[in-house]
């Protein structure tokens, strides 16, 4: 086997409670794609921002090419060429794609920007990415996938020969991600090296020629290419064996609950949705980004007033408003973007619970009564089994999983008859993922009605009994248990057959 | 943190004042003490107002134009009402309070901006109805005040001798006793009615009394007028009222289209004091140099004096002790019971101090005035004994034994231990400063003023100075920063002790703004802290897209938190206005917006908005007036002033900066310690 071209030995990196790295070591060879993953908080993100110059590691030492290097600074990742691409992309959204792929190291002669010679340089780089738009483009009026393809060619261009990404997929659609693979393939092939982070099982089986797992901070195992199955990696991320990920649901059809007809949305103002969710179900909606599931959910919680249509929450009209009128008929949202709408981050737990119903615990509804805060708070630890010393952790100290489950939590306090859920395991590692689960299992068991807007195909297949498939604003398709299957499911969401299949 | 923040600011408060103190004997006058606690007292009031908005992360600029335009509106009001008889006062009043409930319902119910976005009013319809209710009944009751009336009159008080005969100039139009408009008492007390003709100018009046003689000439006498407390009550209701409306309006501007924050309160500052100055065309709004009876008490105070309150203070504290013995919190620790027990020999101890004002002989046979001196002389003599009997039992046992300290032991003794010698030291130290400047001896026993003075100021110093080295040092003295607290209370205790000591406890008048602040203090910390309000603004300041989602009615809390800023500005400027007795409004109020946001910042609010407390804002802005006190008092140039407070606060940010950094790492390095294998 030659020489790795990066080598990271033995690195240790401390935060404020918590060891984020505890002596990890990890190889990377030339011209391959190696896989990262781990649970959250497995410290794969701070690994990543260790090589990329943005945290420094506390004991250790990284290695390139056989000499040892120390990265103190984006600068200098960049010199050794190291790009990193964030999850939550970076690009200055006022500034064209040409001076966003040279931001930081612009070409100026006397500090003046040559910015002719600026837009043709930068076309090359895109046209290695496929990246079919004028170099002068805003970056705000790009895709999220070509603005991964801007970061892309970004890294291009300053020669990398290791290019991170941090769930590079999140947000991209299934032909956007298909691309990716492509492009990823290139590089791969042109010599470059990727290390590729990702809680998507299914891509990194799909991509990688190796894995590396990371639990706690610490190594947890290597993978070949010959051993990289699903199995393998859970087991190895979690630490034990996932007999069943998915739940086995039997669900007997009930009434009807939620009654949704002819809602139009704000986002899609030419198309009217309508469906039913039925007492004890777990109604999966899926769709492509940008096909309307989130502003449907949106609008039934009353965020977004809608242009018309009515919707029935146990057979009576729900005023549509805001969404102090949902939440008082028994609607709840997990929202898609945890911490901009879900929680406070700065905030307890205690107090991130309580904040839905707060007015309902306090005495005349305007004295907070902190011992029944308390209480509540305490009860939905338990219940969501947050892990967390005590209620008055600040929720920035917690991890993905637990954060989620704090929203959650807040909403179970609001005890609702429909629990809208946006994205619920985005950004959540397996074990809390599994929780979740079992969680809307149980809720649904238990008479709620749960819909649920996922990208994720095998989670939406995995725990649904009735799956509605959006494309463009309107229901392209609903099918029963009976029918699932990821091609049927795909053909509904990108359009190719808009008949109802049942 | 939030505590830090709070003990920091408060360090540096005392930093001030003791250099101030060593510097100048004067700032500690009961003069000085007085106009800097009244005028701390005001700002602090209009501070606490820009808590609200700053935590709801945004900023109000308009606070020094509002002051401007309520103070002159309110001069204007009560010179123009002053003649009109009361009972019409308060119809006009109850008419105004009416019509403006009744629209604001009206426009809930009815207009499409507030009724269809449904944030503001629409929700809970039974207040709606108190509102409506409250509004229909104040104008019926505007109907039947007049029933009640009085006549047109303007009234005073004049120096009289019986048999004379007072003769009055208003405004250059003569009146003589009993002409039928004039009547006078035989206290000297006189009431001029008008009559329908006799057209009066809407300002004060330039009132002059004087007797008749015998031989025909006049001689001027004292005299003064007064004003009705129901005409004085409807002027500050209704400029209250005013400065509550501007804040409404401003916030449903921000709220309701969305503008910026900045540039809403930037043309409000703008606005309103162009306004004031068209409405009083530029001119200066007295409210007249007779006006004393009613309007300086309002002003200055004289309802209360020190012990009164320390009496106070003792009782509500006893009660308070009790109501928690009999009713314990639920996380009632033992911990808790401790601190309740001394909450209960504090309280008993205070009351016995007030209390024994009202009794000739003092307490346990020491007069009042001599009680604080005795108590510190008692504290300081009493503490030696102990801190060697402790040191010795400390070293002796513990240490040598297991070398080891014992987590229980360490913190108490060594902050026992080190208040002490702290004590000591300076004690020692006065000794040998005394015996280099030439004094024979010093000696606790004859302290006078100036030597308690010294000692505590040097306490003060070393306790900030210790403070600050274990911040900054790891190994050395790494105990101290426990310590720390304690010595912060100590240095207070012993502050206090000599303040009060240097003044006379049962002739001290505390004033007024003091006591107007205390109530809105302590309302805006149960509002800020104790309520779904506060908690609801916090989080708003926090993450206003989460708070959202969570079903906050987001907008209606900011409008609320406006309005607040705009009312403490409100009640500010009514204590401004009756301080200083004229309002120019060119420069009334001028940078007050900027005093309030510095308070509040210096008090520990983040301009990101999310934090903030009011102890805080208080302790911001006693400093600020400190610093604005103390140049003069150190005989700096005045025109130093604004340099002065610049640097100072500046130079605290960056120290505070600089500690939190360290504070951080050292966590963190302690923190790895303990959490590797």
């Amino acid at each position: 086997m030659p020489n790795p071209i990066l080598r990271v030995k033995s690195v240790t990196k401390r935060f404020p409670g918590v060891v984020a790295l505890n002596n990890v070591s990890i190889d990377l060879y030339a011209g391959e794609v190696l896989s990262v993953i781990g649970e959250n908080g497995a410290g794969k993100s701070t690994l990543m921002k260790i090589l990329a110059g943005i945290q420094s590691p506390d004991e250790g030492q990284i290695v390139i090419d056989s000499e040892p290097v120390l990265i103190d600074s984006v600068q200098t990742a960049t010199s050794l060429g190291i790009a990193l691409i964030h999850q939550e992309l970076n690009l200055c959204d006022n500034l064209s794609v040409a001076a966003n792929i040279y931001l930081g190291r612009e070409p100026s002669r006397f500090s003046f920007l040559k910015n002719d010679s600026i837009d043709s340089v930068a076309q090359t780089y895109m046209d290695q990415v496929g990246l079919k738009v004028s170099p002068q483009t805003l970056a705000k009026d790009l895709s999220i996938g070509q603005q991964q393809l801007v970061e892309i060619a970004k890294a291009l261009s300053i020669n990398a020969r290791i290019v991170i990404m941090d769930e590079p997929t999140s947000s991209l659609t299934q032909q956007e991600t298909e691309y990716l693979y492509e492009i990823i393939d290139r590089l791969r092939n042109d010599g470059i090296s990727i290390v590729y982070i990702s809680h998507r099982l299914a891509e990194v089986i799909h991509l990688s020629d190796r894995v590396a797992v990371l639990r706690d901070g610490q190594n947890a195992g290597k993978l070949e290419r010959d051993e990289i199955t699903r199995e393998n990696m859970v087991s190895k991320m979690v630490g034990r064996d996932l007999k069943q990920f998915y739940i086995q649901r039997d669900y007997q059809p009930q009434n009807p609950i939620l009654e949704i007809k002819d809602l139009v949305t704000q986002a899609h103002p030419n198309h009217a949705v309508s469906f039913n969710v039925r007492q004890g179900e777990i109604v999966g909606l899926y769709g492509l980004v940008g096909s309307g599931r989130t502003e449907v959910l949106t609008t039934i919680f009353g965020m977004t007033p809608p242009l018309s249509g009515t919707v029935l929450l146990n057979g009576e009209k729900l005023e549509m408003r805001d969404c102090r009128d949902s939440i008082s008929a028994g609607v709840a949202l997990v929202p898609e973007d945890r911490k901009q709408q879900g929680i406070v981050l700065e905030m307890s737990i205690r107090e991130n619970t309580s904040m839905s119903v707060l007015e309902r615990i306090s005495v005349l509804t305007k004295f907070i009564q902190e011992a029944s805060e308390l209480e509540l708070a305490e009860e939905h630890r338990e219940k969501l089994k947050i892990k967390t010393p005590h209620v008055e952790t600040s929720v920035s100290n917690l991890s993905g999983g637990n954060q989620q489950k704090v929203v959650v939590g807040k909403w179970l306090a609001t005890e609702p008859v429909v629990l809208l859920l946006d994205e619920p395991t985005r950004g959540v590692d397996v074990g809390a993922k599994q929780e979740i689960y079992a969680l809307m299992d149980q809720l649904a068991k238990s008479g709620v009605a749960i819909l649920f807007v996922s990208s994720e195909l095998e989670e939406v297949l995995g725990i649904s009994d009735q799956i509605i498939v959006m494309h463009h604003g309107k229901i392209s398709g609903t099918l029963e248990k009976t029918e699932f299957s990821e091609e049927n499911v795909m053909r509904l969401a990108t359009g190719t057959q808009t008949a109802q299949i049942n | 943190m939030k505590s830090n923040k709070v003990t920091s600011i408060l360090l540096l408060l005392i930093f001030v004042c003791t250099s101030t103190a060593l510097l100048n004997e004067n700032f500690i006058l009961p003069y000085n003490i007085q106009n800097l606690l009244r005028s701390s007292s005001i700002f602090a009031i209009i501070g606490i107002g820009a808590v609200f908005v700053i935590v709801t992360g945004g900023i109000d600029l308009s606070i020094g134009s509002v002051i401007c335009i309520i103070g002159c509106s309110m001069a204007m009001l009560i010179n123009a009402w002053t003649k009109h008889p009361p009972a019409n006062n308060l119809q006009y009043c109850l008419w105004m309070v009416s019509a403006d409930l009744i629209l604001l319902v009206a426009f809930a119910e009815f207009v499409p901006w507030f009724a269809n976005r449904k944030t503001f009013f629409t929700r809970g319809k039974s207040w709606k109805f108190l509102i409506l209710g409250i509004g229909i009944v104040a104008g019926i009751g505007g109907f039947v005040a007049p029933q009640f009336a009085s006549q047109a009159a303007i009234r005073g008080v004049a120096q009289i001798e019986p048999g004379q005969v007072l003769k009055l100039d208003v405004d250059g139009k003569n009146f003589v006793a009993d002409d039928g408009k004039l009547t006078v008492q035989s206290d000297g007390s006189w009431t001029l009615n008008f009559q329908p003709g006799d057209d009066l100018p809407d300002r004060p009046y330039a009132v002059t009394a004087s007797t008749q003689l015998a031989d025909g000439s006049s001689v001027k006498i004292e005299n003064r007028v007064t004003v009705p407390w129901v005409t004085l009550i409807c002027c500050l209701f209704l400029a209250f009222l005013v400065s509550i409306h501007i804040g409404l309006f401003q916030g449903l501007l921000i709220t309701k289209l969305n503008l910026q924050p900045f540039v809403v309160t930037l043309c409000g500052l703008l606005i309103f004091r162009g306004l004031a100055r068209w409405m009083t065309a530029d001119e200066t709004q007295g409210l007249g140099n007779g006006y004393d009876e009613s309007l300086r008490l309002l002003a200055l105070g004289k309802p209360l004096n020190a012990s009164t309150v320390i009496l106070i203070i003792g009782i509500v504290l006893i009660a308070y002790a009790i109501f928690r013995w009999i009713m314990p919190s639920a996380s009632g620790s033992s911990q808790s019971k401790i601190r309740n027990a001394m909450v209960l020999v504090g309280a008993i101890m205070l009351t016995a101090i007030g209390g024994s004002a009202f009794s000739s002989s003092g307490i346990l046979g020491v007069a009042v005035e001599d009680l604080p001196a005795m108590l510190m002389r008692w504290c300081a003599w009493g503490l030696l004994p102990v801190i060697g009997l402790i040191a010795f039992q400390y070293w002796n046992h513990e240490f040598r034994q297991t070398k080891q300290i014992s987590p229980a032991y360490k913190n108490w003794l060594w902050q026992l231990l080190f208040a002490s010698s702290g004590l000591v030291i300076s004690i020692v130290l006065m000794y040998f400063i005394k015996r280099w400047i030439g004094e024979e001896s010093v000696s606790l026993k004859g302290a006078d003023r100036v030597t308690i003075l010294k000692v505590v100021s040097v306490f003060g110093g070393m306790t900030l100075l210790l403070f600050f080295a274990s911040r900054f040092s790891k190994t050395v003295i790494q105990h101290l920063r426990d310590t720390g607290g304690t010595l912060i209370m100590a240095a207070g205790f012993f502050a206090c002790l000599w303040l009060v000591g240097n003044t006379s406890l049962p002739k001290t008048i505390v004033q007024t703004p003091f006591i107007v602040m205390t109530v809105v203090a302590i309302f805006a910390a149960i509002l800020l802290n104790k309520t779904t309000y506060g908690r609801y603004l916090f989080a708003i300041g926090r993450n206003e897209t989460a708070a959202k989602y969570s079903g906050i009615d987001t907008d209606s809390i900011k409008v609320m938190a406006y309005t607040l800023c705009a009312a403490c500005a409100g009640i500010g400027s009514i204590l401004f206005t009756l301080d200083s007795n004229s309002v120019s409004p060119s420069a009334f109020g001028t940078f007050y917006e900027l005093y309030a946001i510095a308070a509040a910042v210096l008090g520990g609010c983040s301009l990101r908005g999310g934090e903030g407390t009011i102890i805080g804002v208080i302790i911001g802005a006693s400093i600020l007036r400190v610093l604005y006190n103390a140049p003069d008092m150190i005989g700096i140039p005045s025109q130093l002033e604004f340099f002065m407070i610049g640097i100072i606060i500046l130079i605290g940010a960056i120290v505070d900066e600089i500690v939190r950094r360290i504070a951080a790492k050292r966590k963190t390095m302690e923190l790895a310690k303990t959490q590797l294998p």
